[in-house]
């Protein structure tokens, strides 16, 4: 095959060695990142057409601006934005987390959860005041051996956030982290780690938005998670970024025994985003549940991949990833669950149903199963298809209009979605897919 | 976008043989078919892999992956697994410059 790119990108595929991120950190630290850079200068871009690549071009990913001037961020916000302002003055959420296109972070009304020895900083400061836990869950799920682009976010992500939840303790209300992309022509690598102790409970929202609308902002996210035995852990993904970033997301988790997880990826925003979402059930008795919703519009691609590795016998996972789809936006999703040999009596089940709302949408989805024992219960399902005729015939034989009865079957549609989030959060998503919908 | 682009030379692409491009988000395979030239959306309709992996077989392009085939005139399905055709874009030559029509 002779390939061209005859829309020359301004990409790159290369770190050079003079990276100021390259020399972030600790020793420790900056070996890893010139490890990861070895990595990332070395290997090829994955070919279009393999597993998790058939639907994405790759070179997207790539930029030039790999480097980050501290005093060239513009913040678009002065303070918090209005409503998470509101919901800190009015003790909904227990802090917040401000991320300015992961060169600063600013930490807010956390008092009460730092006198149950919570901890909440930016990860380069953990590095160096809590070295022994940041050094023990860095890099341990997601690494340079985890492919090109999180190579790349290993080596160069710059402040990130840190979360760490000693044993025993409950966060009440949801922590909420906000990443800001700048408008301009700029990269960013936010990074989060978080660690929830043994029986130790909380409650995450992590919500990535600005941007501008040209193509030229690019983001590449790594998020890793550990819940230790008996915790419990709520993470929901929030992205909302304008139309012109491309963003590129690995989030990966490990639950022990009997420890539960639930995963919300909720994505509206930017041009192109790819999203990979894990979770290894790594201890006996251990419940992952990811429980998703994907609505593009305009001619936004949108691929989404999720990954249920059973490693322990007794584990329990369930996905249900529904998307909607109108105007000349696409999806692509690849489901796949994984059941080790040694995993005895594990259950698994996974869906996705999507929604058309257009002729000019389109929707791929791949439920995969690889499964090495035969003590097991799976299933795993898909749909794709426009809203039902009759549905919205006996709505309108009800009085009701077309594009209001379009507007109540979608509602119904992410409705059980909806329901897992923490009550003002399932407000705004309600409106971001009310508004998605005008126009219709 | 509107209108053609000029998306390779005649030169590019001997008769017989295709060749892949990207403009903009659009991924397009423009086919030489007896010095006539024709371009379809480099994306087989069966699983989405790329069908300039495959080869071009008289009037037909045949996917490597599961042997779907395409008419390259009009992106028809001419043989299985794939059930639904191919976009295919508008062609012009000028001069010695391939344009293609991408909306």
């Amino acid at each position: 095959m002779n390939t061209d790119n005859k829309q020359t990108k301004d990409t790159a595929s290369f770190i050079p060695e003079t990276t100021p991120q390259l020399d972030l950190g600790s020793a420790w630290l900056r070996d890893k990142r010139q490890e990861s850079r070895s990595v990332f200068n070395g290997s090829p871009l994955p070919p279009r057409g393999i597993h998790l690549w058939r639907y994405t071009d790759p070179s997207i990913f790539l930029s030039k601006h790999l480097t980050q001037d501290n005093t060239s961020i513009t913040k678009s916000l002065d303070g918090p934005r209005s409503d998470l302002a509101a919901q800190l003055e009015s003790n909904n959420i227990s802090g917040l987390v401000t991320d300015h296109a992961d060169q600063e972070i600013t930490v807010q009304g956390i008092d009460a959860i730092i006198d149950q020895g919570v901890i909440v900083c930016s990860l380069a400061e953990a590095v160096e005041k809590h070295s022994e836990i940041a050094e023990r869950h860095l890099y341990q799920l997601i690494n340079s051996d985890t492919g090109k682009f999180e190579a790349m976010n290993c080596a160069l992500w710059n402040q990130g956030i840190f979360v760490y939840v000693p044993d025993g303790v409950t966060v009440e209300k949801p922590l909420y982290l906000y990443r800001e992309a700048p408008p301009g022509e700029q990269t960013q690598f936010p990074r989060l780690l978080v660690v929830v102790g043994e029986n130790a409970e909380l409650t995450l929202i992590d919500e990535y938005s600005g941007g501008g609308s040209e193509n030229n902002c690019y983001a590449n996210a790594v998020i890793e998670i550990f819940g230790k035995q008996y915790s419990r852990t709520r993470y929901v993904s929030l992205q909302q970024y304008h139309t012109g970033v491309s963003s590129y997301l690995t989030h990966r988790a490990q639950i022990n025994q009997s420890a539960t997880m639930l995963t919300i990826p909720l994505a509206f925003g930017g041009d192109t985003s790819k999203c990979n979402y894990g979770v290894t059930l790594n201890g006996q008795g251990a419940e992952s549940d990811i429980f998703g919703l994907v609505f593009g519009t305009g001619r936004q691609h949108l691929d989404n991949h999720t990954l249920h590795h059973h490693v322990a016998s007794e584990t329990l996972s369930n996905i249900d990833l529904k998307v909607v789809l109108r105007d000349k936006a696409t999806s692509a999703y690849t489901g796949l669950i994984r059941i080790e040999n040694d995993a005895k009596t594990c259950e698994a089940y996974q869906v996705n149903r999507n929604l058309l709302l257009s002729s000019g949408t389109k929707a791929d989805t791949i439920p995969e199963l690889e499964i090495l024992n035969e003590d097991v219960q799976c299933s795993h399902g898909a749909t794709i298809g426009p809203i039902d005729p009759m549905s919205v015939f006996y709505l309108k034989s009800r009085g009701i209009e077309e594009s209001a009865a379009t507007r109540m079957i979608v509602a119904g549609f992410v409705g059980s979605t909806l329901k897992m989030l923490p009550v003002d959060l399932r407000e705004n998503i309600r409106t971001i897919v009310a508004n998605r919908l005008e126009n219709l | 976008m509107t209108g053609f682009t000029q998306i390779a030379l005649v030169t590019d692409i001997p008769e017989g043989t295709m060749r892949s491009y990207q403009v903009e988000r659009n991924r397009i395979v423009v086919c030489n078919l007896g010095g006539k030239f024709f371009a379809l959306a480099d994306e087989c309709t069966h699983d989405a892999a790329p069908i300039s992996d495959g080869k071009l077989e008289g009037g037909n392009l045949v996917c490597a992956r599961h042997g779907a085939m395409f008419d390259v005139v009009s992106g028809a399905v001419t043989g299985p697994p794939a059930v639904i055709g191919i976009d295919k874009y508008e062609v012009k030559v000028e001069g010695n410059n391939i344009l293609v029509r991408v909306d």
